[in-house]
């Protein structure tokens, strides 16, 4: 901890405890309970009882990102201009498939509607008729299927085969023989029919696990292949591939060393999708869909002038800002030896490869394989101080979104959204003089109304300390603030600074920027259990509870230990006992 | 797929021959849409008004638009913000121009506002259909002379099974056969199965008699009877029903697949509708006397209705997907409302009377068919109805459009959406001229309902020079983002990057 960090006890008068209760704070640390930043082991925040091990998990669909994938895995074995022209079809008619949006992550969203049957239908129907038109019909259905007339034999072999990849598991000798009649019945559109069929399988749908066996009362052991399709949904965000499909075969994954064998293999060869799945993650953590682009604004031009951007910023550069977010989670997960929690944290390195956000960090262009950059000291630490989570969209910071931001990406706590007319009362507040005052002084004059100042308290603490930094995410040496008018014409500069008081665990400390809060928070332990939880949702598919409490305390110790901390904590969620097992609701 | 290099006259004579061996026309349907159940392929009629402005006449009024939606941020753009609202029954129908008798279809139509194009727009109505170089050639040299959609559409390659053979691949209607240079509506190239040549006015194929325009298609057409396959809905629900029911689901998982089964058996049950596949020949137009354009109440609408009813029989019969229809008699006639000493009053007489009977008549025509799938053809397909100019005489802002027909679950309907920025003051206080999105936005969403890809419509792919204008290989058309020192305001510069991308909230 750097000596310029003062801590202090935090003082709760009973107002201010009052006040937390009415912003939803979930949890009070007692100021006794720690009295320095020691990370607190896994039990100070998640209370494992053995007696309960699994939480209901209820019945989720592919997403339409995973149902997509699948498809295109299906598609594999058609050549590459057969596959691409399929995809292009499917593509445009997934446009009518509604997006996943109805919590956190994609993968709680378990609606269905109107259009997903019709388009689920329309693609099905366009899937079997393009791979049974194909010129070279052994590729996709095997050699003895190229025959007008197939054998029994040879269609039952494909349901086998095209069966085992769409219901992720086996068919039944029972279901094979069904498929096959239907095969036969609908005549010449029998193998047409019989593939758009099973494209419209509950099993290829949804993620359907009931064939486990119960070892308690409603408590499944899930099969090998279920615990495939959940490995390959999980990692690779589509179906089973080749290792999975033999790992079940062989019974690999009835083990939990079994489980962990293939996760490392999935980590190592499917490393591509694994990063890409990653990646995925981190976007909705941070919630990318949220940010801003840029406002076509005189004043926002010109304060890119000033900062001495050479472009006007469109949208190439809010997509460089947010794949860096990326890429330095998946860097220190495969490109770093034993990268952990606190390097996601406290990182000083760049390894951005676009032009205008380099122009912005003041630091070369990186090129992979070179050695990284490094941002001059105490500017930048970790994900929180990169332009993709400061930058606002126009010429000026945002303090507010920033902190909550922290609160709730980073810290797990709840802030309640202020309704409408608080938001339009305080921007058409008359008596704020937003010219000769700093972003600072007018968020802080905005929210120190009664019914603001509760949740503000705990939110502009640590928005401040990122005005080190202007609305691009450029560290501002001189903490130089621009006041514009319409026309983008300088009429004033001020001065802001970004020293603050932040509590923690129960304790308050004075940090002076987001460097010295990211170091703070990186040592706080809650940050790390923020993280685990915000993967164990996205992992399980369903917000925690009480009974998740053992499986997020394993991957905390994961998480915070000393090497390789990050890589080893995505992978203990494929192999924790509440992944592997399933419990059915009532 | 490759078409023969006909020429149009022995296209259609062959046509005639080649339908005789039209197996029931279960061929003319996609493969694909034969595989289960029928799924048709939609169908696209464009109509074109060329009475003048139409002011505030044609779209419902702006009150309740409380569907808004924030566009995914665009480059040099804050946050956009559109809005809409569901279409609701009114005694005085849905505005001026489309009354009461429409309030029946208010769920298979889209009023679209604040669609723009560049310098020109609708002018003469050439640029409604995508070629903005034909509103005037002598201006806008600059610009590129484009197939218009619905040619790119008939000639694009897959459109027509069977290498199109058999097929007539566009329509072109039009009042009047003879029109002044720049009066364009329809343009297409000059080797049309090639996509090569010139891209010329489609003056050749324009058919105003209706009864040349029947013989043109029907000719030596004897369609035979067939039967429907059967769909296989049943099947999928017998297996999510075998879920569950089984072991291991919970009481609410069990809800969650039936829901599932509920909204297949509504799919079950549409497509189920037996309707008759074959294609009864219809009955010859009678001939009108004189030549034209007709005129007067009585044969004006006589001709209008009996072309309306030509191309809705090629529909039904799935002879052709595309039909345009251009209402124009002649420019000055109308357009310039301020030289012909009219008034908007009697503008709006002439305006309404095509609401009445020209695209009103063509609705009814088109739902009144239920097809293989259980929809209309109305349904099936995308009826597309816009006017030369929208609040002001050739103002490139807000050209109206309306839509019916979601182009078989292509699009969604019951709408009318709002495309102008509605969260900018500075933009919205310039009213009926706000900025709003590119009208290259509407042509790309109607060519990707009809089953269209990038490739086939962008210019690169067509072999057309790219203007400086349109730098994206995604869209179609020709496009300069309005804005930056246009001498008509400092507005807000609609991003180029979007041009290629479906409009929302369709």
């Amino acid at each position: 901890m750097r000596k310029s960090i003062r801590y202090t006890f935090l003082f709760l008068s009973t107002a201010v405890t009052l006040t937390y209760q009415a912003c939803g704070q979930p949890q009070h640390i007692s100021s006794s309970d720690n009295s320095s930043l020691v990370m607190p082991s896994a039990t100070y925040f998640f209370k494992c009882s053995p007696d309960s091990i699994t939480t209901d998990s209820p019945l989720r669909r592919l997403t339409k990102k995973e149902y997509l994938n699948t498809l295109a895995d299906l598609a594999q074995p058609l050549t590459k201009v057969e596959k691409t022209a399929l995809l292009q079809t499917i593509q445009l008619k997934a446009q009518l498939l509604p997006e996943d949006n109805a919590g956190q992550y994609e993968k709680f969203d378990s609606r269905v509607s109107t259009n997903h049957i019709q388009v689920q239908y329309d693609i099905a129907s366009v899937f079997a008729e393009q791979v049974t038109s194909i010129v070279n019909k052994s590729i996709f259905f095997g050699a003895c299927m190229s025959s007008p007339t197939p054998t029994m034999a040879c269609v039952k072999s494909f349901i086998s085969t095209f069966g085992l990849k769409t219901l992720r598991r086996p068919p039944t000798t029972a279901e094979v023989d069904e498929l096959y009649s239907f095969y036969l019945n609908r005549g010449t559109t029998g193998l047409v029919d019989l593939v758009a069929r099973l494209l419209l399988h509950p099993n290829f749908l949804y993620h359907i696990e009931n064939e486990g066996r119960e070892f308690s009362p409603n408590e499944l052991k899930l099969t090998s292949y279920e615990i495939a399709s959940r490995l390959s949904y999980l990692y690779l965000e589509s179906m089973p591939n080749a290792l999975l499909f033999a790992a079940a075969e062989s019974g690999q994954l009835n083990t939990i060393s079994g489980v962990e064998e293939v996760i490392n293999q999935l980590f190592e060869s499917e490393q591509i999708r694994v990063r890409a799945t990653i990646e995925s993650y981190v976007a909705e953590w941070l919630e990318f869909k949220y940010k801003p682009g840029f406002a076509n604004t005189a004043k926002l031009q010109s304060l890119a002038t000033l900062i001495g951007l050479s472009n006007v910023p469109d949208n190439s550069l809010r997509d460089a800002m947010l794949k860096e977010l990326q890429d330095l989670v998946t860097y220190y997960v495969w490109d770093v030896p034993n990268g952990n929690f606190s390097d996601l944290m406290n990182s000083d390195i760049s390894i951005v490869q676009d032009d205008q956000l380099a122009e912005i960090y003041g630091v070369p262009k990186w090129i992979p394989g070179q050695p990284v950059q490094r941002f001059p000291s105490s500017e930048r630490s970790g994900l929180f101080t990169r332009a993709g989570s400061l930058y606002t969209g126009s010429e000026k910071t945002s303090p507010i979104h920033y902190g909550v931001s922290v609160i709730r990406k980073v810290l797990c706590d709840e802030i309640p959204n202020p309704s409408q007319d608080i938001i339009d009362d305080a921007a058409r507040d008359p008596s704020i003089d937003y010219l000769n005052k700093t972003q600072r002084d007018i968020v802080h004059e905005m929210t120190s109304p009664n019914r603001c100042i509760g949740c503000h308290q705990l939110i502009n603490p640590y928005g401040f300390a990122a005005e080190t930094y202007d609305s691009f995410g450029k560290f501002r040496n001189s903490f130089k603030e621009y006041k514009f008018d319409e026309n983008g014409n300088v009429v004033n500069q001020l001065t802001t600074n970004s020293n603050t008081e932040i509590s923690i665990n129960g304790h308050s400390m004075n940090v002076s920027n987001a460097v010295e809060m990211n170091h703070v928070l990186s040592k706080s332990g809650k940050a790390q259990a923020c993280f685990v939880r915000n993967f164990y949702r996205f992992a399980q598919r369903r917000t925690e509870n009480i009974t998740d409490q053992c499986g997020m305390n394993r991957l905390y110790t994961e998480l915070t230990r000393t090497e390789g901390g990050l890589k080893s904590m995505f992978k203990s969620m494929g192999s924790d006992i509440s992944f592997l097992n399933r419990k059915v609701g009532k | 797929m490759k078409y023969n290099s006909l020429t149009r006259r022995l296209f259609l004579q062959s046509s005639g021959k080649t339908l005789l061996a039209l197996p029931m026309l279960s061929s003319l349907i996609p493969r694909n849409a034969r595989a289960q159940a029928m799924q048709i392929a939609p169908r696209y009629y464009s109509l074109f008004l060329p009475y003048g402005p139409v002011q505030d006449n044609w779209h419902p009024a702006a009150t309740g638009m409380t569907n808004t939606q924030i566009l995914a941020p665009y480059s040099g753009l804050p946050a956009y913000e559109i809005a809409a609202k569901n279409l609701s029954a009114s005694v005085n129908g849905p505005s001026y121009l489309f009354d009461q008798k429409f309030n029946p279809y208010l769920g298979k139509m889209n009023f679209l506002k604040g669609l723009d194009t560049r310098e020109g727009g609708h002018h003469y109505g050439a640029g409604i259909l995508g070629n903005l170089w034909g509103a005037r050639p002598d201006e806008y040299t600059e610009y590129t002379s484009m197939p218009t959609i619905d040619h790119i559409m008939a000639y694009a390659p897959n459109f027509y099974p069977n290498g199109g053979v058999g097929y007539i691949p566009q329509i072109v209607a039009g009042i009047n056969s003879s029109m002044n240079s720049g009066e364009g509506f329809a343009y297409g190239f000059s080797n049309p199965t090639k996509r090569t040549g010139p891209v010329i006015r489609m003056d050749g194929i324009y058919q105003h008699n209706p009864k040349t325009l029947f013989d043109s298609i029907f000719s030596g057409y004897v369609p035979k009877p067939g039967k429907a396959s059967t769909p296989i809905i049943d099947s999928i629900i017998s297996d999510f029903k075998k879920v569950r029911d089984g072991r291991a689901i919970s009481s609410e998982d069990k809800l969650a697949l039936q829901a599932h089964v509920d909204l297949l058996a509504q799919l079950e049950l549409s497509l189920n509708t037996q309707t008759e596949l074959s294609c009864t020949v219809p009955a010859a137009p009678i001939s009108l006397p004189g030549t034209a354009p007709w005129t007067g109440p009585t044969n004006a609408k006589l001709q209008v209705q009996l072309i309306n009813d030509v191309i809705f029989a090629a529909f039904r019969c799935q002879i052709s997907r595309v039909a345009s229809f251009n209402l124009h008699v002649h420019h000055y006639s109308k357009l310039h409302i301020h030289e012909s000493g009219e008034t908007f009053d009697t503008l709006k007489v002439n305006q309404k009377w095509c609401s009445d009977n020209a695209i009103f008549d063509i609705v009814q025509k088109l739902d009144s068919f239920i097809e293989a799938n259980g929809k209309s053809i109305l349904d099936n397909s995308i009826v597309h109805y816009s006017a030369a100019s929208g609040p002001a005489s050739h103002s490139q802002y807000s050209h109206p459009c309306l839509l019916f027909g979601s182009g078989n679950g292509q699009i969604k309907t019951g709408q009318f959406i709002d495309y102008r920025m509605q969260n900018l003051a500075a933009n919205k206080n310039l009213g009926n001229n706000a900025t709003g999105l590119l009208q290259n936005q509407l042509w790309v969403t109607i060519m990707q309902a009809m089953g269209l890809s990038p490739e086939d419509y962008n210019m690169a792919s067509l072999g057309l020079l790219r203007s400086v204008y349109s730098p994206t290989t995604t869209t179609y058309g020709e496009f300069k983002p309005l804005g930056g020192t246009n001498s008509d305001d400092v507005r807000y510069v609609q991003p180029q990057t979007i041009a290629g991308q479906k409009l929302p909230l369709l």
